[in-house]
């Protein structure tokens, strides 16, 4: 893909995500006024932006959308919930766009119709109109951002510390000032907390020293200044027409105004799988360590003193690479907003398709995760926001009746605690009747009647995540049928998650989220079925137990035993993956609660216990079953990394 | 501030203001391979630098005014101790 | 022949203050004073005048104003706007029509520039 574009794409949707996180911070408070500037800095630059591709509906969309803005920021009153509405209308499908132009690079047929009839709206509204501001020849972000792109590679401002600079300014004085008294190079000195400057030709290079005239300016000046845009600002108060001032950002990755901008070297960007490489070979370090331990304990016999010698080195070595496996989970930590940021406007087309209105608010979208977390974590979220808004909130009609507002409000909340980040979904919906899942449950035929009835409310709750379960009467076009509410807890739990769920009968929803902000290494149980030696998530297991072959009873087709006063299936391991069943006097069991109840898996041995890195199967062991991955022993040999919610299921 | 033409430069010397940007265009006109001495610079106006600036030439010395030295004049290419 | 400036302020005193400045600088120089715009605007009717100062806060007619009107008449004339505090607004105004600014009240160090480049300024339409 086009690399501009692809800038684009990323800092667009970065931008949509800005002016939404101001549109809701307005919904709450119209006078909010930094976010009203905030919104109106998205709105400007992400206007900028869509002028550099074939986007011109977009461009005449924002174009009158910031001009409501600067009508609201000088004082024509705040703005009311209808504008607000038309404004996240606007940026909606200004990201709507930037997803077309992600697929198809050009924007549909309608999209010159649904821009004219947003303007209309909102140009309609107030008095502040397309007349206020007419559309510039050359739109000014773009030419902002031009000059802030040349500036970053001048020269004369190489040798300044990026990570100072917060303001850029260029100053373009007029051939005649100098006749007007004006020194503009004593006006740059003025500028607080100056770095650097560059004095360039205003043309495109000097003229010869024979065509110059002495009194007449032919310079620019550019230059960056660690004080903010306002006290750069105030230093050109007198030549108000001749500046321009932008904030400055060392990444053009951060910057609202310079996205186009060559990068300088403050940040590395790194192609995601090269991250990969290096987590997994950070990890398999660790792994690889731990072969020194057997030879140390074979080494006592022979030398204690060296092999005491070789502990100590051991433990040193260990402790360097778990820095370093903590250093590199530290670099692939990315913030979980562009996953989040999308979440809003899918969520409010679902709820149009239906019918519905809701409020959607995030809060803590900042919140820094592994990034195969962050990648992983929008599916299972959509699918949980949408089912929010086509089970959990009544319609409008209804809502209205029993009290509530008529817009339904739905909330993402982050909380990052420790090395785990909890996601709290909560809606203000119907809520979950515990008796009506009962029944809906016994009725499906997923359990008896008796086991039902011995859940509590709050087991009765989480018979949701039953794979085919549905509570709606019909499927719709949103959630489909069987909501797929097993298939997210499939997802979180592969990120190594838990799902919970708890609710308020005609009041709500409240669905968390548990998750390790970490994902790099699993521990794991190495246990044997047959001739193989196949892992096992320590996280998935509830315990292992040695009993009695005998105490394996057959019920029915199959087995089971007793365990804590407990029923338990138990299926043997190896019978499972097509090899000779385990035999013996005594039985090994691992105990999951992976699958839809609690069940034993029966192994011919356990084996060590070893955090590793587990990477998703590829290729032809994608195609096996029961394998969620590979795991690197310390001994180099491959260990197969059993799927259980799929091998017990 | 005074412009001066010695055997091999230009001197720049005290407060340079706008009406010194005539001797020194016509200095740099009649010497076109001298170099510009700026150590005795203690400001400039924006007619002086600009034309020390078109004229390409090497710049030598270090002015005692940080601002001239370490933000008008600052590009390393420029400077010549 | 001496250059002459026209110094506009509905206050004596400031006149006074601004023609020592003028004198400072450019001892040759001759000045004529107006005590308003519509006196400014009939001296410059009958007077050889090539520079303004403008006081900007009087009471008929603001300075921008007057400015505005001597700039359609003199296109070229260095007119400079004296004032004490400068709003923004004003500031767009005076850059429109090309005027520069002095601070008030009027010192040698302040005029300075300005008359400067209104010296340039002359002799480069002399050539």
């Amino acid at each position: 893909m086009d690399e501009l574009l692809q800038q684009f794409l990323l800092e667009g949707r970065d931008l949509v995500a800005d002016a939404h996180a101001a549109l809701v911070a307005l919904g709450r408070d119209a006078r909010d006024r930094p976010a009203l500037d905030r919104l109106f800095r998205a709105t400007h630059t992400l206007k900028g932006s869509v002028a550099l591709f074939d986007m011109a509906p977009a461009e005449r969309l924002l174009h009158v959308a910031e001009a409501r803005l600067e009508g609201a920021r000088k004082g024509d009153g705040a703005l009311d919930e209808a504008m607000l509405d038309l404004l996240m209308q606007a940026i909606d499908q200004t990201d709507r766009w930037i997803d077309a132009m992600e697929g198809a690079a050009s924007l549909d047929a309608d999209a010159t119709g649904l821009s004219d009839r947003l303007i209309a709206l909102i140009a309609g509204d107030g008095e502040t109109g397309e007349a206020d501001l007419p559309l510039p020849v050359s739109p000014p972000v773009a030419a902002d951002q031009d000059w802030i792109a040349a500036l970053r590679s001048r020269a004369e401002l190489a040798m300044v510390d990026p990570g100072r600079a917060r303001t850029a300014f260029r100053y373009t004085p007029d051939p005649d000032c100098f006749f007007r008294g004006e020194d503009p190079l004593s006006m740059v000195e003025n500028v607080p907390q100056l770095l650097g400057i560059a004095i360039l030709p205003a043309g495109d290079a000097w003229p010869d020293l024979a065509a110059c005239e002495p009194f007449r300016c032919m310079a620019a000046i550019e230059g960056l200044s660690a004080a903010d845009e306002a006290q750069v600002r105030a230093a050109f108060r007198l030549a108000p027409d001749q500046i321009a001032v932008a904030p400055f950002n060392p990444s053009p990755a951060a910057s609202d105004s310079a996205p186009y901008a060559t990068e300088l070297a403050a940040t590395l960007r790194v192609e995601a799988v090269r991250l990969d490489r290096l987590a997994d070979q950070s990890g398999e370090l660790a792994v690889a360590i731990r072969a020194l331990q057997p030879i140390a304990a074979r080494l006592r016999v022979i030398d204690p003193l060296l092999a005491a010698e070789l502990r100590a080195a051991e433990d040193e070595i260990a402790r360097v690479a778990g820095r370093l496996q903590r250093s590199v989970a530290q670099v692939r930590l990315v913030s979980l907003e562009p996953v989040l940021r999308r979440l809003p406007r899918l969520a409010r087309e679902a709820a149009a398709m239906v019918d519905k209105a809701i409020r959607f608010t995030i809060e803590g979208e900042t919140a820094q995760v592994d990034k195969q977390l962050a990648d992983q974590l929008f599916e299972p979220l959509l699918h949980l926001v949408r089912n929010a808004v086509d089970h959990g909130l009544e319609p409008a009609g209804q809502r209205v009746a029993s009290g509530k507002p008529a817009e339904g409000r739905i909330g993402l909340a982050v909380r990052q605690d420790g090395g785990h980040i909890s996601i709290v979904l909560t809606d203000d919906g119907r809520g979950i009747d515990p008796q009506a899942m009962r029944a809906a449950a016994v009725a499906k035929g997923l359990m008896s009647g008796e086991a039902a009835a011995a859940l509590s409310d709050a087991e009765a709750l989480h018979i949701v995540f039953l794979p085919g379960f549905s509570t709606a009467e019909s499927a719709t076009m949103l959630s489909g049928r069987g909501v797929g509410m097993d298939a997210v807890r499939a997802a979180v739990e592969r990120l190594a998650g838990t799902i919970t769920i708890q609710s308020d009968v005609g009041r709500g929803t409240r669905i968390t989220l548990r998750l390790p902000a970490n994902a790099i290494t699993t521990p794991l149980l190495v246990v044997a079925a047959g001739d193989r030696q196949l892992g096992v998530r320590l996280d998935q297991i509830v315990e292992t137990a040695r009993i009695d072959a005998s105490a394996v009873q057959p019920v029915g087709q199959a087995h089971a035993c007793i365990l804590r006063d407990r029923t338990v299936p138990v299926l043997d391991l190896a019978a499972l993956l097509g090899l000779e069943p385990t035999s013996g006097a005594l039985a090994r069991l691992v105990v999951t609660d992976a699958g839809p109840c609690r069940t034993a898996l029966r192994v011919a041995a356990f084996g060590e216990r070893f955090d590793a890195v587990v990477r998703e199967s590829t290729g032809l062991l994608a195609a096996m079953p029961a394998v969620a991955g590979t795991a690197m022993m310390s001994d180099g040999s491959v260990l197969l990394v059993l799927d259980l919610p799929e091998l017990v299921a | 501030m005074s412009v001066v033409v010695e055997e091999d430069r230009i001197i720049l010397s005290g407060a340079a203001t706008v009406e010194d940007a005539e001797p020194l265009l016509a200095a740099l006109l009649e010497h076109p391979h001298h170099r510009i001495d700026i150590a005795g610079l203690a400001r400039a106006h924006l007619a002086v630098v600009q034309l020390v600036l078109a004229a390409g030439r090497p710049v030598i010395g270090r002015p005692e005014s940080p601002f001239l030295r370490e933000i008008a004049f600052a590009s390393p290419m420029r400077i010549k101790v | 022949m001496p250059v002459t400036v026209l110094i506009v302020d509905d206050s004596k005193l400031a006149r006074i203050v601004a023609g020592k400045a003028l004198a400072e600088l450019q001892p040759d120089w001759q000045k004529i004073e107006a005590g308003s715009g519509a006196q400014a605007l009939e001296l410059l009717g009958k007077e050889r005048i090539e520079v303004a100062l403008i006081d900007f806060n009087m009471t008929e007619q603001d300075g921008l104003e007057l400015a505005g009107e001597i700039r359609a008449l003199r296109p070229d004339m260095p007119i400079a706007i004296i004032t004490a505090n400068i709003q923004d607004e004003i500031i767009a105004q005076a850059r429109a029509i090309g005027a520069a600014f002095i601070a008030k009240p009027v010192t040698s160090e302040g005029l300075a520039g300005f008359l400067t480049g209104a010296a340039l300024k002359l002799r480069s339409s002399q050539e």
